[in-house]
């Protein structure tokens, strides 16, 4: 048998929530409360959070290219970029961290315009074409930690397929969220820390030679 | 003479794969820790102890550190004088102890492969295939690694068929900008030098596997030209401000500039002209042993050593 390790082989961490951290009801949000969001911000998110990846994306554009209504209302909501392990025991939902955000870059522009979709959270960051897409529609990214994915379920209270449950893991979820720690990633002027992140701190290092 | 019973290796494959789901090695949590400690950037440090949290949480709680659990890599050194009591071949019985693993009512996995990639995209439900490498040595027992590797970091590979007088250094500095966040750094670097294309990316992905030890190799120098190698590309890597949410210091954890193993070099510097016009040159991220499950890990691997049946 592989041995266990210790429990002391882990630092005594506690996770503290900065001052100036924006608590969220999804249920209530508007545009203009987005628009007050600033690159960098701790937000944690309560409330209904839809879910969907690369083939739930894939299937709402062509149904939309068909004319055909989704099976959602996506207008001022926000959905979260997850694949989530299966439950068991009795967890609402398994380990659900982001997936890398760039795969749906491509789906954005139409996702916003056509939906109203207000926001997106995900792993990492976004390319050109979401990050135009989110400007010219006043809409956010937000980004929760990759690899924190038993953390973060911890903030999921309940989880329900809505849609495309054919697609197991990628099916559109709704989950209901308590305090889920996110941070804005691309702000509503197209912002992004991903950006200003890497040149700031390359400045940063290299002045201390 | 060893004998290696087909219930045995299967359960052990099973056995490693749960283990790697819940528990960092100790090597990537000290150096985590590390990297902790020394942040200053607010946003990267606040992943980092979330990383870590999450890490404590699993171990204790037994559950998959990232939800992507991986596509299932297997590194086997078979033992030439061992004896199998077997009726599946070697690769079927891995693969069962994927199944095994990945379909364990405790602890569910994530089944992350398609059967038909460019066609129907059929999840197989179970992640099987495993993707199998094998090595014949000498010996009578057999080795087994195990990693389970996140499409995040798994996708951000590169390759690139470099000209000698070309730097390989130069190369890794000019991939990292290109290669976004979504390999979750703080990270490793896996790198393979050498051989052919496909043998240049193996070496990659195995040279993930070693232990994290650049700050022992910062302490005692380099002796050899990997070495060297490794400690260049760390400073540089670490001065271009990427890491955590968005940028940062340089991480413990991060960019060690890995890989070069002895087949590495001999490869790129053998007897064979032709070898050595052109120096392939792969690059793999991803969190050794085990990293930030999602997206991110290159898992190691539990290493078991299969001895007398």
């Amino acid at each position: 048998m592989l041995p266990a390790p210790k429990l002391d082989d882990w630092p005594e961490i506690t996770w503290e929530v900065g001052e100036g951290v924006r608590r969220v009801d999804l249920d209530t949000l508007t545009p203009e409360m987005v628009r007050e969001w600033q690159p960098g911000d701790t937000v944690l998110l309560s409330g209904k959070l839809l879910t969907g990846r690369d083939a739930a994306h894939k299937r709402m554009i062509d149904m939309l290219a068909k004319g055909e209504s989704l099976p959602v209302d996506l207008k001022n909501r926000f959905i979260y970029y997850v694949g989530p392990v299966d439950p068991v025991g009795d967890e609402v939902v398994g380990p659900a961290g982001p997936t890398t955000a760039t795969r749906m870059d491509k789906f954005t522009r139409t996702l916003l315009e056509q939906t109203g979709l207000l926001g997106m959270v995900g792993k990492a960051e976004r390319g050109p074409l979401a990050i135009e897409a989110i400007r010219d529609n006043q809409a956010v990214y937000l980004m929760a930690v990759g690899g924190a994915a038993y953390l973060v379920a911890q903030a999921i209270k309940k989880a329900e397929v809505i849609a495309f449950d054919d697609l197991g893991m990628e099916a559109i979820y709704e989950f209901e969220v308590e305090d889920m720690p996110v941070t804005v990633a691309v702000d509503h002027l197209g912002t992004s820390v991903h950006q200003t992140g890497p040149a700031k701190w390359k400045e940063i290092i290299a002045a201390r030679g | 003479m060893t004998v290696i019973r087909q219930e045995d290796l299967i359960q052990s494959v099973a056995d490693a794969l749960q283990y790697i789901s819940y528990y960092h090695p100790k090597d990537f949590i000290d150096a985590m820790n590390a990297a902790y400690e020394r942040e200053e950037n607010p946003a990267a440090r606040d992943a980092i102890a979330q990383i870590l949290i999450n890490s404590r949480m699993c171990a204790t709680g037994h559950r998959p550190i990232c939800q992507d659990t991986g596509i299932v890599t297997v590194f086997v050194h078979v033992g030439m004088d061992v004896r199998w009591a077997c009726e599946l071949s070697l690769d079927d019985m891995i693969n069962e102890g994927v199944r095994r693993a990945y379909t364990l009512p405790d602890n569910v996995l994530r089944a992350s492969v398609l059967a038909d990639p460019d066609g129907k995209r059929k999840n197989t439900g179970d992640n099987t295939p495993a993707v199998i490498h094998h090595k014949l040595v000498p010996g009578d027992t057999v080795e087994v690694h195990v990693a389970a590797k996140g499409g995040g970091s798994e996708a951000k590979s590169k390759f690139a068929m470099l000209n000698p007088s070309d730097s390989v250094v130069d190369w890794v500095l000019e991939q990292l900008p290109k290669m976004g966040a979504g390999w979750c750094p703080p990270g490793m670097l896996g790198i393979g030098i050498g051989g052919t294309a496909e043998k240049a990316m193996a070496l990659a992905k195995e040279a993930l596997l070693d232990p994290i030890d650049i700050q022992a190799l910062q302490a005692r120098g380099a002796g050899n030209r990997a070495e060297e190698l490794r400690l260049e590309l760390f400073d540089k890597v670490n001065q271009s401000g990427i890491g955590a949410q968005g940028g940062g210091l340089d991480h413990g954890a991060r960019h060690q500039g890995q890989g070069l193993s002895d087949t590495c070099r001999q490869q790129a510097g053998g007897d064979h002209p032709q070898l050595r016009r052109h120096a392939s040159c792969a690059l793999y991220v991803g969190w050794q042993w085990g990293g930030r499950a999602a997206g991110t890990q290159a898992r190691r691997l539990a290493r078991n050593h299969l001895g007398s049946g």
